[in-house]
């Protein structure tokens, strides 16, 4: 069998050692490579060029001398562990360019093998910094939105106690307690991102201001809902509460509510159960608080719900499929 | 006269349920018939498509989705209508250039008059 190998000219060994030279040096990327010690023993010239040394002061360890203080220790550290491991990583981290500017790297660090045997690594970073400044200017803008979202809100808070200023009757306490209860889900949801939350937290939150344990029960496991639903959920919530502490189960001292709710087999079941309330005020007044529950609510779950008058109090029974969460 | 929206029949597209009780709310006032308010975009697509409908307002944004089939839909039945929208600039939508924009939050009489202007101008397209 013919060994030879006629697909290369002769002399191809010394063009192919000059071209990958070339590539080291001349490629938009900065590289380097370290040995069996985990010691670095070479960098191409992109990576002198940007740090403004020689290859001796970055040899070795010398090349972490260039790394942000903040970062060096938990850079150094997932080194070792991924050389350690002879594992790919891909680590951020900031590092002294040669004018003094630190600048984030994006350094994807892999093993290699010669003749079979891992030799060591090679990684390649890029400067990153134009995304990195985007990215938190982007989170900066976010959170002064959630703060003016907040804000937003309790001006409207101000304005309606304003507005409200001398008129009787209940309107001006609900609407108040309304728009906190709006407040209250939205600093749960910028908690968390706007990404879903939990019911139970969503739950302790808003019935937190209307009585304890012993008084309204909540109950149930954990079931992520989706912020559009939270909200409403929330605000319906707060609906219960605030009838039930005017005319129902927690207007008198021994009148108990459960809130419990389960899943079932990709079924969603919530039950808002008063015990003890006085006969319940005949009104054939459909308000706010009656809408959510009975369409908005249902609507916003794709599901059914129920609001009765018992002789033990009011009951709401909501069944729905169990709320999708998206991504 | 007459309520301003006497005997219409109104789809009402929101994904907001507490703003989709508001805009019911006023356009019953104003003698309307509200059909929905639907929430979603599938919900709404198929009110548009086959509910006996005068006039429409569209929330641009439905839990991120456009809702721009919706308004085609209308189109192809000749029912006009208005977008409502919480951004502050324009839909930066060619196509629906001409169709009047309320911008979040409104109030009800400019609701209540943006959709009056609708049947008053070019009767003719229902024809």
């Amino acid at each position: 069998m013919d060994t030879s190998t006629p697909d290369t000219p002769p002399g191809a060994a010394a063009i192919g050692q000059r071209e990958f030279r070339e590539i080291a040096d001349f490629a938009p990327v900065m590289i380097w490579r370290s040995g069996l010690d985990s010691l670095c023993d070479w960098f191409n010239k992109p990576w002198l060029e940007f740090t403004g040394r020689t290859l001796e002061q970055e040899l070795g360890l010398g090349w972490a001398e260039g790394v942000h203080p903040d970062d060096h220790d938990r850079c150094v550290d997932l080194y070792s562990r991924a050389f350690e491991a002879r594992e790919p990583f891909s680590m951020e981290y900031r590092l002294r360019r040669f004018d003094g500017e630190y600048r984030w790297l994006l350094d994807n660090g892999s093993p290699f093998q010669r003749d079979g045997e891992f030799a060591g690594f090679f990684g390649s970073c890029v400067d990153i910094s134009f995304h990195h400044d985007a990215e938190r200017r982007q989170q900066l803008l976010i959170d002064e939105l959630n703060h003016r979202v907040r804000n937003t809100l309790a001006i409207v808070q101000g304005i309606a106690r304003q507005t409200f200023d001398g008129v009787g009757g209940e309107a001006p306490g609900l609407f108040s307690d309304r728009i906190q209860a709006l407040a209250r889900a939205h600093a749960l949801l910028t908690d968390a991102h706007w990404q879903p939350v939990d019911l139970r937290e969503m739950v302790a939150l808003i019935t937190a201001p209307w009585g304890d344990a012993s008084r309204l029960l909540h109950e149930g496991p954990a079931v992520m809902l989706p912020s559009t639903t939270a909200v409403l959920l929330a605000l319906a919530l707060q609906e219960l509460c605030t009838n039930s502490v005017r005319f129902g189960a927690l207007s008198v001292p021994d009148g108990q509510v459960r809130l419990t709710w389960r899943c079932d087999g990709g079924r969603f079941e919530l039950r808002w159960s008063e015990a003890g309330a006085p006969p319940a005020p005949a009104t054939g007044h459909r308000g706010f608080g009656t809408r959510l529950l009975e369409r908005a609510v249902p609507a916003e779950l794709r599901g059914e719900a129920r609001l009765a008058f018992t002789q033990t109090g009011l009951e709401w029974h909501l069944l729905a499929p169990l709320p999708r969460v998206r991504g | 006269m007459g309520l301003a929206l006497g005997g219409q029949r109104v789809l009402v597209v929101e994904d907001e349920a507490v703003l989709g009780m508001l805009i019911e709310d006023v356009l019953e006032l104003a003698g309307a018939t509200v059909v929905g308010p639907a929430t979603r975009l599938p919900q709404a697509l198929a009110m548009a498509s086959n509910e006996p409908l005068d006039l429409a307002v569209l929330d641009v944004n439905l839990h991120g989705e456009m809702v721009f089939p919706v308004a085609r839909a209308l189109r192809e039945r000749n029912v006009r209508f208005i977008f409502a929208t919480g951004y502050s600039d324009a839909l930066g939508h060619p196509e629906f250039n001409g169709v009047p924009v309320l911008v979040k939050p409104y109030t009800g009489s400019a609701l209540v008059e943006a959709l009056a202007v609708l049947l008053l101008a070019d009767p003719a397209i229902d024809s």
